[in-house]
């Protein structure tokens, strides 16, 4: 029920900047700017669930109407437990790529973004199972893995779409689809998560950020 | 004119979102990690059908592992907790000790299943009562269907 809810607030707020898009604007600029945000996805859902929290930034820089840089720090804590078995997971990550664009540099539309991102990401995190209950013939096995220290590269590719509220404000989503390319935890310290990429338990792990952004223009340069 | 490509994509998205979320996580990969023995014939080494056994852990005799007729083949549950169990086989009024020797690890197999101990057969010994002899095929005991060892009589 619980989810039902958490998704269906998420589809209120996946449509709104589709509405706010359709408010074309007159003026004729691209300057070169530098924004910074944070994915309020993380914090609604620990709202909602609090058997972990997930926290991050959005930094990125403008180079001109199609190209922008991207650095997205941050820092989790997943916590996981069923009938045989408890997990826990904390650590920080970032991921940096960059952001195509996809509309055309028009006046109407240079304030907004829609368009792909690729991102290479790093996390560094600490693990450990502190519970695990096996039944078998001969009796119940209670065993646990205690706390280590790993890391993990993975690679992201997302589709989004951010646009002007109001002066230097954006708001938007993301849709990510993420696969690791490494991790030094293996075998029966394998993570079950990964901070920064999610659920390590397919070969592409599905995601989703809305985020709030703080625009600020670099001067008046045209930057195309 | 965006709307119109964009608030589909949306919706979808939403729809699959919310299937996502009204899906129930289950298990569905085999947990169960038996040592798989089949049943041959000393002369021809042909798999038979044993027509009545008994097989029970030894301490344990209150709980059998296995009771019936006409088997050719059996799973025996290895003890993670120790790095050697012994099974008690009854065939027909005769009986045998098995002595398996091995060490367990543990794996992680998915979010939904959690952990298993997988087991790496290092010896085995038995009484020669009724059983002739036993080969080790593959010494890896996991929840897949190779046989690991093989009981001729």
């Amino acid at each position: 029920m619980k989810k039902i809810f958490r998704y269906s607030f998420s589809l209120s707020l996946l449509l709104l900047p589709l509405l706010l898009t359709a408010q074309e604007a007159d003026t004729v600029q691209a300057p070169k700017s530098v924004s910074m945000g944070f994915d309020i996805t993380g914090p609604v859902l620990y709202a909602l669930d609090n058997s972990g929290y997930n926290y991050e930034g959005h930094l990125s820089y403008r180079l001109n109407y199609k190209y922008y840089l991207v650095c997205e720090p941050g820092f989790s804590d997943y916590n996981y437990e069923q009938y045989n078995y408890e997990y826990k997971s904390h650590g920080w990550f970032v991921r940096i790529g960059t952001d195509i664009g996809m509309l055309a540099p028009v006046a109407s539309k240079i304030d907004h973004f829609a368009g792909i991102g690729l991102r290479y990401g790093l996390s560094v995190f600490e693990h450990e199972t502190p519970a695990i209950n096996i039944n078998n013939y001969w009796g119940e096995v209670n065993t646990s893995i205690p706390a280590n220290t790993a890391h993990a590269h993975f690679l992201e590719i997302q589709g989004s779409i951010k646009t002007k509220v109001f002066r230097n404000v954006l708001i938007g989503w993301a849709v990510k689809l993420r696969t690791l390319v490494y991790s030094s935890a293996r075998k029966e310290k394998k993570a079950l998560y990964i901070p920064g990429m999610g659920l390590n338990d397919s070969s592409v792990t599905p995601a989703f950020s809305y985020y709030i952004i703080y625009r600020i223009p670099l001067g008046n340069s045209s930057g195309e | 004119m965006k709307n119109v490509f964009l608030t589909p994509v949306s919706l979808s998205l939403s729809l699959l979102m919310l299937v996502i979320s009204c899906t129930e996580e289950s298990c569905d990969q085999p947990t169960g990690v038996l040592m798989k023995a089949g049943f041959y014939s000393a002369e021809t080494e042909e798999n038979i059908s044993v027509d009545s056994l008994d097989i029970y852990g030894l301490n344990v005799p209150d709980s059998m592992i296995c009771s019936g007729s006409n088997l050719n083949k059996i799973g025996l549950p290895l003890n993670p907790s120790a790095s050697r169990c012994t099974f008690v086989m009854v065939n027909g009024g005769r009986s045998d000790t098995i002595e398996i020797l091995y060490h367990s690890s543990l794996e992680f197999l998915s979010r939904a299943c959690g952990y298993i101990y997988l087991h790496e057969i290092e010896e085995i010994i038995f009484t020669e009562n009724d059983i002739t002899d036993i080969y080790i095929m593959n010494k890896s005991v996991n929840p897949g269907d190779e046989e690991n060892i093989q009981i001729l009589f």
